[in-house]
């Protein structure tokens, strides 16, 4: 029989009051002892739900809170660091393109002055070289006069000594009256 | 400066005192010149007599005719330049003759502080500077 069947039992009017009551007293309910066990269930169950089940379940919903934190914060940090190394990522490709721009901006500096050092020191050269060549030239101009004035000296000198020793006193006598005449018509 | 303008007035008259008659500087004028001076010696009488001398030998260079020659000259040839010079300068000259054998042949005339050098050392002289130039 189920339960069903037995409750219906119970509610009927007619036969049905007797047939629970003998129901009851077949499986032996004392109503006062199981009014006494309701309350004293209801009585645990309150100071249960009260004292235990309530700290319990606040307990667990603190804890339960704190894990779900902990899984935000930990989501969180997930994004944060992958933000951090994608900025990295960029950080370190912007990085190495400014090097690779300073460096490609340092060696077109470095060309460009080992170009005009070169330049220069070619100028400096063709300078050096063309004061070496005027003051070469110089020298010799210097020297060709020199040489000049020391032969022409030399043959002053000489032709000095040759007239005085060849000269005949009647060349001199000769010499000189021609030369008054000629001093006396000026 | 004052002291001075005296001085040169003064010195002035004297070289104007010391020409003889023909007009050059007379020995014996400037001997009695001198001879006086020394009797009764001015003031600032040092600085008279230089300026007085210096006057004196301007004078001497400007009326002699200084012919330095080498080789016979005839008495001619001296006249003629004498006159010659004269002429240029419109006033006489009294000539002194020196021997100088440095010039190998030829004549040198100086007048003050101009020069006519026709002796062959100043040809060759004059060679040798266009040489060096």
């Amino acid at each position: 029989m189920s339960i069903e069947s037995l409750l219906m039992l119970a509610v009927s009017p007619s036969e049905g009051g007797n047939t629970f009551v003998s129901l009851t007293k077949q499986f032996g309910v004392n109503w006062k002892l199981l009014v006494a066990q309701i309350i004293n269930f209801c009585l645990v169950a309150f100071v249960l739900y009260r004292y235990a089940f309530k700290p319990i379940l606040k307990t667990l919903d603190v804890r339960q809170k704190k894990i779900a934190d902990g899984l935000q914060f930990a989501e969180e940090m997930e994004h944060k660091l992958r933000e951090s190394e994608k900025q990295y990522a960029d950080t370190v490709k912007q990085g190495a393109e400014e090097a690779k721009q300073i460096v490609e901006r340092a060696r077109a500096q470095a060309k460009t002055y080992f170009e005009q050092q070169a330049h220069e020191a070619t100028l400096k050269a063709e300078d050096i070289i063309t004061k070496a060549e005027e003051s070469i030239e110089m020298e010799k101009q210097q020297m060709l006069l020199d040489v000049r004035k020391d032969i022409a000296d030399l043959v002053i000198t000489t032709t000095g000594k040759v007239l005085a020793k060849q000269l005949t006193p009647d060349e001199q006598s000769s010499y000189s009256k021609s030369v008054a005449k000629e001093l006396s018509l000026n | 400066m004052k002291r001075d303008k005296k001085i040169q007035k003064y010195s002035k008259k004297l070289v104007a005192l010391s020409l003889g008659a023909d007009n050059f500087v007379s020995e014996e004028r400037v001997a009695a010149i001198l001879r006086v001076l020394g009797e009764k010696p001015p003031l600032h009488y040092k600085a008279l007599l230089k300026a007085y001398y210096n006057k004196l030998k301007v004078l001497l260079r400007d009326e002699t005719l200084r012919v330095e020659f080498f080789g016979d000259l005839d008495k001619g040839n001296t006249v003629q330049m004498e006159e010659a010079f004269s002429r240029r300068y419109g006033r006489l000259f009294k000539t002194v003759l020196d021997e100088a054998p440095e010039l190998l042949a030829g004549v040198r005339i100086q007048v003050g502080d101009d020069v006519w050098d026709r002796s062959v050392s100043g040809r060759l002289e004059y060679l040798s500077n266009e040489f060096r130039n």
